[in-house]
């Protein structure tokens, strides 16, 4: 009991020699401060410090000050064309630099106003100027060429420009040679830029296998063979009644039964379509030559002016 | 180290060079400088063959791949990928097929059928060579299936009767083409396919034994396979102008074109060509103007 009472004895001395050893000289002033004495100011957010002493024994007692928070002012921020519009707290203590967004409203989109620029003509096409009102937002966007501009099916003669259509006594359009009208490869080049003789005519959203194959136009057949060596598959040639010979190639095997002679009108069925010789993928290759004397192979979509085509390429 | 030595010497006749075209001379005695550069390059790469081997370095023509047209194709590469010349052979009319159907049974019809069309797409000759005996063909499936000699003839001479018409009406030279000789018409009636075959005369693809190779076959083999495929470098220059004329890439045409000089450079270097090769203007390989016998002069 004794000894436990000595070492509590000796604990508080040690305690108090090390901790309270500088207060122990003041312990027993009863202080009289001076003023306060601000060695840091608080900011928006961050603590000061100030210290007074005591007139009689010189006693420093330091204390904290708290940060004194944001003096807050808000404005409202309209929105622009393409941003949006807030609200912006801030503070309005110097050198803080607080900022808070908030109650955004939607932006308002471009206020726009459309003109013509370069209007389109029969061949080359023109301009439209997009821009907005509010802000120095342009753009500018491609008018199609129209295209040459007849009075009727049967003029050859554009009203716009002059143009003469190159042909003369034959009813300008033919008679789509099948349901299908994307034009997966065109006339005259490939997509890799070497020749190609017609289009290539698929269904973007579907497999055309088998699809009835129609004469574009009245006509005799010309010759009909399945080419197992030249790539051209099951082909009928039909020299038309417009002076026009045309070919129908890549057919389904079996599915041709005209032979040369053989006398068609337009919309006759012809055969199947399919995928024989050098053809990848079930499609009509359909090519126009302009006459029997030539391998002088024509824009076949010039016949077609009446139907929406769409493209790969 | 050789090649250092090389490099020394060459700078060293560079300098030497430099130095007396420095001396301020008239303008052809440079050229004449120039023209020795040349001279004592070759010089400087004789001594290193002593043992009569003269090595031309004629690396394999990389060559652009033959891209298929997705959706499409057609026959405006024919002459590239099929063998042109004995186009009429590959022509089967609605009559003939009905002869076929009828002389041999359902299943052999169907067989037929499934057949020719494994095998109509020139564009796998640029893999494998046509082989006529087993690539559908007139002559072959009259044999296969033994056809009757006399309606055969019957068929194609009603056709030779109607394109011999035809071409007459038309300058278009295509009808011409599908005139079949009466030669032609007892081979083919026959069923007698090499004899057929040897009927026409190859200036674009090459006919070796029972085997023909086409200009893709060609565009799509190694020199070394085109070696044993015993394709000569005569017979490459004598194609060089037709293979110009096909509608590839500009990639695809320079890539043929050097492959076509490269080949016939190395037969010349083993002493198996000995004319005069024409190179293309587009061709973008060079060779020696001389190599062994042949002169090898670039078009202009
Ligand atoms: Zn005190
Ligand atoms: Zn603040
Ligand atoms: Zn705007
Ligand atoms: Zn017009
Ligand atoms: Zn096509």
């Amino acid at each position: 009991m004794k000894n436990i009472l000595k070492t509590v004895l000796i604990f508080a001395i040690m305690f108090n020699c090390t901790i309270f050893a500088n207060y122990s000289v003041y312990a027993e002033c009863s202080h009289v401060f001076g003023e306060y004495i601000i060695t840091q100011n608080a900011g928006c957010t961050t603590t000061g410090s100030k210290y007074r002493v005591c007139k009689k024994c010189g006693y420093k007692s330091t204390v904290m000050i708290y940060p004194r928070g944001h003096n807050t002012k808000s404005k409202v921020v309209s929105p622009k064309c393409t941003v949006k519009g807030y609200t912006l707290a801030y503070c309005t203590v110097s050198g803080c630099d607080y900022t808070a967004k908030y109650n955004y409203t939607d932006a308002l989109g471009h206020n726009t106003k459309d003109t013509c620029v370069t209007p389109p003509d029969c061949t080359t096409q023109g301009k439209r100027k997009i821009y907005c009102t509010r802000c120095s937002f342009v753009k500018y966007v491609p008018i199609p060429a129209h295209g040459h501009i007849y009075n009727s099916v049967n003029e050859n003669i554009c009203i716009k420009c002059g143009y003469k259509k190159p042909t003369t006594n034959w009813s300008y359009m033919f008679k789509s040679p099948y349901m299908a009208t994307h034009i997966s490869q065109r006339f005259p080049k490939y997509d890799d830029g070497t020749e190609h003789h017609g289009v290539d005519i698929i269904d973007a959203s579907g497999n055309v296998d088998g699809y009835p194959v129609y004469a574009s136009y009245s006509g005799t057949v010309l010759d009909s063979f399945y080419d197992r060596t030249n790539g051209r598959g099951v082909f009928v040639r039909i020299k038309q009644d417009n002076g026009y010979v045309v070919r129908y190639l890549h057919m389904k095997n079996g599915s041709v039964n005209l032979v040369e002679g053989d006398k068609v009108k337009a919309g006759d069925y012809i055969g199947k379509v399919g995928c024989t010789g050098e053809a990848y993928g079930s499609h009509l290759h359909y090519d126009v030559n302009k006459s029997l004397n030539s391998s002088d192979y024509t824009q076949p979509l010039d016949f077609f002016k009446n139907i929406n085509f769409t493209y790969s390429y | 180290m050789k090649k250092s030595l090389n490099v020394l010497i060459i700078t060293g006749l560079l300098l030497a060079v430099s130095v007396t075209a420095c001396g301020c001379q008239s303008t052809s005695q440079t050229t004449s400088n120039s023209s020795d550069i040349v001279q004592s390059s070759e010089v400087e790469t004789t001594p290193s063959s002593d043992k009569s081997e003269t090595k031309l370095d004629i690396p394999e023509e990389i060559m652009p791949t033959l891209d298929i047209n997705q959706n499409g194709g057609g026959d405006e590469l024919s002459a590239f990928y099929g063998a042109q010349e004995i186009s009429r052979l590959g022509l089967f009319s609605i009559k003939f097929e009905n002869l076929v159907k009828e002389s041999c049974t359902e299943e052999e019809f169907q067989e037929y059928m499934s057949w020719s069309e494994e095998n109509d797409n020139p564009v796998d000759n640029k893999d494998r060579p046509y082989n006529i005996n087993e690539m559908p063909n007139l002559p072959n499936v009259v044999k296969k299936y033994s056809l009757d000699h006399d309606k055969v003839a019957e068929i194609l001479k009603d056709l030779q009767k109607y394109y011999t018409e035809l071409s007459s009406e038309s300058e278009n030279a295509e009808y011409a083409d599908m005139i079949y000789t009466d030669e032609e018409i007892e081979a083919i009636a026959s069923g007698n396919v090499e004899k057929c075959f040897n009927l026409f005369t190859y200036n674009t693809a090459i006919l070796k034994n029972d085997l023909i190779y086409t200009p893709a076959y060609i565009y799509n083999n190694t020199m070394n396979k085109l070696e044993e495929a015993g394709i000569t470098a005569e017979e490459i220059a004598a194609r060089t102008e037709i293979y110009s004329s096909f509608s590839l890439t500009d990639e695809q045409m320079t890539a043929l074109q050097n492959k076509m000089l490269k080949y016939v450079a190395l037969q010349a270097e083993k002493g198996n060509f000995s004319g005069t090769y024409e190179i293309p203007a587009t061709a973008t390989f060079s060779v020696p103007e001389k190599i062994g016998n042949a002169t090898f002069v670039t078009q202009t």
